[in-house]
């Protein structure tokens, strides 16, 4: 069985899931199986003499995946390439129409309201005072007066 | 901006300028903080009440009712004298500030504009909260003339644009600080700016819009920033000729939600044959936060400095548009916001609130026992208090009080000093018992509760987030007489409304009123939060003086008792702190930080020589500025659906991976990687 494996300069964190790629470097090889092929954990011998050193993502469309990549050299232009599916990547469609409860998101859906010890706060603390007013003055009881209380009327 | 006159919860103004043309209006009522509601009076027509925002307004009998939020209200109303008309084009604009109000309005062809005191007339007559206007009226013959009237007489509110969080990864929550306008320029508002402030360093890629948006669908017109009510959206259009992929964007600015002021040209912000546009968004505001606009920068770089190349401006017009739009109450609303706003599905029904009730504040007592003839309250000057003192000792007054008591301290009750003198007295010839002085006009009072407006303050957010409850955020109030209280800040943050749903938007209108016992010196303090009574306590005030050995040891003995109170007091955690010594320390273990004793047992004759003005502490946690934290942390949600819903970097605290053809291995694999936190 013939397999074509492409290898790509992934730019991007590995848990993002729409994955950018240095443009232009993109590397195909061609080849045929020996024995037995793990799909989720692929490894190929590459004999080539590209330089496949910065290299760490694979595309395989006959299994429909996406793979991180790990690239030892084992020999004059003999590469060892072991694949570790990248499920993110693989089934981007179908995990976005997957329902979640989510408990932190970075874009819409946000409710700062929920204390979850999201911000950090400093030891410091801002006391500050501030005076009622009424008419723009500081508001007071009023003028002080004598209160004389007597019998009769 | 919540309005707050005289922190009543009903108001009525009385506009008494006549309006040309026989038109003329009296009565408003409102709830505080909404449009008014009015009466008029028109000879031929009868009583027509008229109402702007509110529905089933009907008047009958002096009585104006009115629904307003699913509520009902009822306010008296006398009828005036003369004769009124109709005037069907009232709007009106109360201001938030206590003593000032401004209103407009407009007949048929004729622009009104009233700014005045507020000044409390007669209220007895009206019932509380009537309220004459006796500042000047100015008309205007344009919409424009009226505009700028408004504009100029405005306090400058707080605001803050900021960016809609949905879109990309690479775009928050920040401030859109970029660029500011020469206030010189400004003026009135009524002119456009011309000038740049020079410095555009603030500019950041984060603005470019590219950037922000680059995951904004085709022909679907979005929301990327806010302030209050004000929006501004984008609509994205690409293209694809000769293999060059050309992405445009056009942008719109809304005020009020929904009232278009700008639209810009098409822009192009990004081409795949590498003629990428450097098109930046800024909002342009100015130093005093009273003008702000979208405009869009273009940039060029030249020996690596900055320079503007391009830049676009609204009108005149809009700006004008959107300054009035700023100095009204609409900005600090922020009716639509992305905050969740008590509508998850979990943990009851939000839809079926329960509505609460007015604690309705009760009248004034009548049996006050100072009108009986019995005893006489007199508030004499400090000279008609010598006299009365001569007088007193005269050998004449005593040989006649030996007649009837066995002691003189039997006719001379108290004598005592109180921070309060109420206004309208009525005077008389002062006498003790049946002993007539000749001392004349001596002020008495036969009305022994007074209630008295003690100020108002308006407690805003700060963080717009759960930092601005408990137990970040602290509040307490100085009363003076009464001394320091602690209040709910939760509550003050975010009140529930009477029909029992939490308020949008964060903060309260916090007001004191005293009513005072001008016989005991006894004071009980409410304290409204938004003109609605949820706080009493109570206190003493005034400074005896004695008038014989007695009372004097009487004193004294009450000063010792204050003492032994005041120690207690301290060792309880608070003067209005319910607890035990042992459960105060308790409590003072479990806080995060410790509570502070400011001040001891204020009341009596010691309240006198303390701070006579209320105030409040604030206490707020201090969060430092992170720089694009969502990307490293995400942001707290709790929400649940499909994930295409959330963007960016999303944590889930669970998740059904279904309808997903894969293995068990990789099903497992993907429940793991959304647990600890994929982006979007």
């Amino acid at each position: 069985m013939s397999i074509t494996l492409k290898l790509r300069k992934n730019l991007s964190e590995p848990n993002r899931m729409t994955k950018s790629f240095a443009s232009g470097t993109d590397k195909t090889y061609t080849g045929n199986f020996k024995g037995e092929m793990s799909i989720l954990n692929p490894v190929f011998m590459i004999e080539t003499t590209d330089d496949l050193t910065m290299y760490n993502y694979a595309e395989i469309d006959d299994f429909n995946r996406k793979y991180f990549a790990t690239i030892r050299a084992v020999g004059y232009k003999l590469w060892e390439v072991s694949c570790q599916v990248d499920v993110i990547s693989t089934y981007a469609t179908g995990i976005k129409a997957c329902k979640a409860l989510v408990k932190r998101t970075q874009g819409s859906n946000i409710n700062y309201y929920m204390n979850d010890g999201t911000f950090y706060t400093e030891q410091r603390s801002i006391v500050t005072y501030h005076t009622l007013k009424k008419g723009g003055n500081n508001a007071k009881l009023g003028t002080e007066s004598y209160y004389l209380l007597v019998a009769g009327g | 901006m919540k309005t707050n006159i005289g922190n009543l919860p009903i108001l009525l103004i009385e506009l008494d300028t006549p309006v040309e043309n026989g038109y003329n209006f009296d009565y408003y009522a409102g709830q505080l903080g909404t449009p008014l509601i009015g009466i008029n009076r028109s000879s031929q027509n009868g009583d027509t009440p008229f109402s702007l925002e509110k529905s089933n307004v009907s008047y009958a009998n002096g009585v104006i009712t009115y629904e307003w939020e699913g509520n009902t209200y009822t306010k008296n109303c006398e009828a005036p004298s003369g004769s009124y008309s109709l005037c069907n084009n009232l709007r009106a604009i109360i201001h938030g500030t206590d003593d000032k109000y401004r209103v407009w309005y407009y007949t048929s062809n004729t622009y009104f504009y009233h700014i005045s005191d507020v000044v409390l007339n007669n209220p007895l007559a009206f019932g509380s909260g009537h309220y004459v206007v006796n500042g000047s009226q100015s008309s205007y013959t344009t919409a424009d003339e009226l505009e700028k009237a408004i504009l100029q007489s405005y306090l400058a509110p707080e605001f803050t644009w900021t960016s809609w969080p949905q879109l990309s990864g690479n775009n928050g929550m920040y401030l859109m600080d970029l660029s500011k306008i020469d206030d010189s320029i400004i003026g009135d508002g009524s002119t456009a700016y011309e000038t740049f402030d020079s410095s555009l360093f603030d500019l950041k890629a984060l603005t470019d819009l590219y950037t922000m948006t680059i995951n904004l669908l085709n022909s679907q017109e979005t929301t990327i920033a806010y302030c209050g009510d004000n929006y501004l959206t984008a609509t994205k259009r690409t293209t694809l000729v000769n293999n060059v992929t050309t992405v445009y964007v056009t942008l719109k600015f809304y005020f009020r939600s929904d009232v278009l002021i700008y639209t810009s040209p098409e822009l192009t912000v990004y081409s795949s044959d590498g003629a990428v546009s450097r098109d930046y968004l800024s909002i342009m505001y100015d130093e005093e936060n009273e003008v702000a606009a979208p405009n869009i920068i273009q940039l060029w770089t030249a020996t690596g400095k900055y320079g503007i190349n391009e830049y676009s401006l609204p009108s005149d017009e809009q700006m004008r548009a959107l300054f009035i739009w700023l100095q009204d109450n609409g900005v600090e609303r922020e009716t639509i916001s992305p905050y969740d706003i008590g509508t998850t599905d979990n943990g009851g029904d939000p839809n079926t609130p329960t509505p609460q009730d007015h604690i309705t504040d009760s009248p004034l007592p009548t049996l006050s026992g100072l009108n009986l003839g019995v005893v006489t309250l007199y508030l004499p000057t400090t000279e008609q208090l010598q006299s009365i003192a001569s007088f007193l000792w005269s050998d004449n007054v005593l040989d006649n009080f030996k007649k009837y008591f066995n002691n003189f301290a039997d006719n001379l009750l108290n004598l005592f000093v109180l921070p309060f003198h109420p206004s309208g007295l009525l005077t008389r010839t002062f006498k003790v018992g049946n002993m007539v002085s000749e001392i004349t006009d001596v002020e008495y009072t036969t009305q022994r509760f007074y209630d008295v407006d003690m100020g108002s303050i308006n407690i805003k957010k700060l963080w717009d987030s759960y930092l601005d409850f408990s137990p970040y955020t602290k509040i307490e109030i100085f009363l003076p007489y009464l001394g320091l209280h602690s209040l709910d800040i939760d509550e003050i943050m975010c009140p529930a409304k009477m029909d029992g749903t939490l308020q949008r938007g964060l903060g309260s209108v916090l007001s004191v009123v005293y009513r005072i016992d001008v016989l005991t010196g006894v004071i009980v303090a409410k304290i409204k939060i938004n003109g609605e009574i949820r706080y009493q306590f109570e206190g003493r005030v005034g400074a005896n003086i004695p008038l014989t050995g007695q009372t004097y040891a009487s004193m004294v003995q009450g000063i010792i008792t204050a003492g032994a109170g005041l120690i207690s007091t301290v060792a309880t955690g608070g003067l209005t702190a319910p607890l035990s010594a042992a459960a105060a320390v308790t409590g003072t273990i479990n806080a995060s930080k410790p509570t502070v004793e400011r001040i001891g047992n204020i009341s009596g004759d010691a309240s006198m020589l303390a701070t006579d003005v209320p105030y409040v502490v604030v206490t707020r946690p201090n969060k430092p500025m992170l720089e694009e934290q969502e990307k490293y942390t995400g942001l707290p949600s709790y929400k649940s659906g499909t994930l295409n819903s959330f963007s960016g970097l999303t944590i889930c605290e669970n998740v059904h991976v279904e309808g997903i053809s894969c293995t068990e291995e990789e099903r497992n694999a993907i429940v793991d990687w959304l647990k600890n936190g994929v982006i979007l």
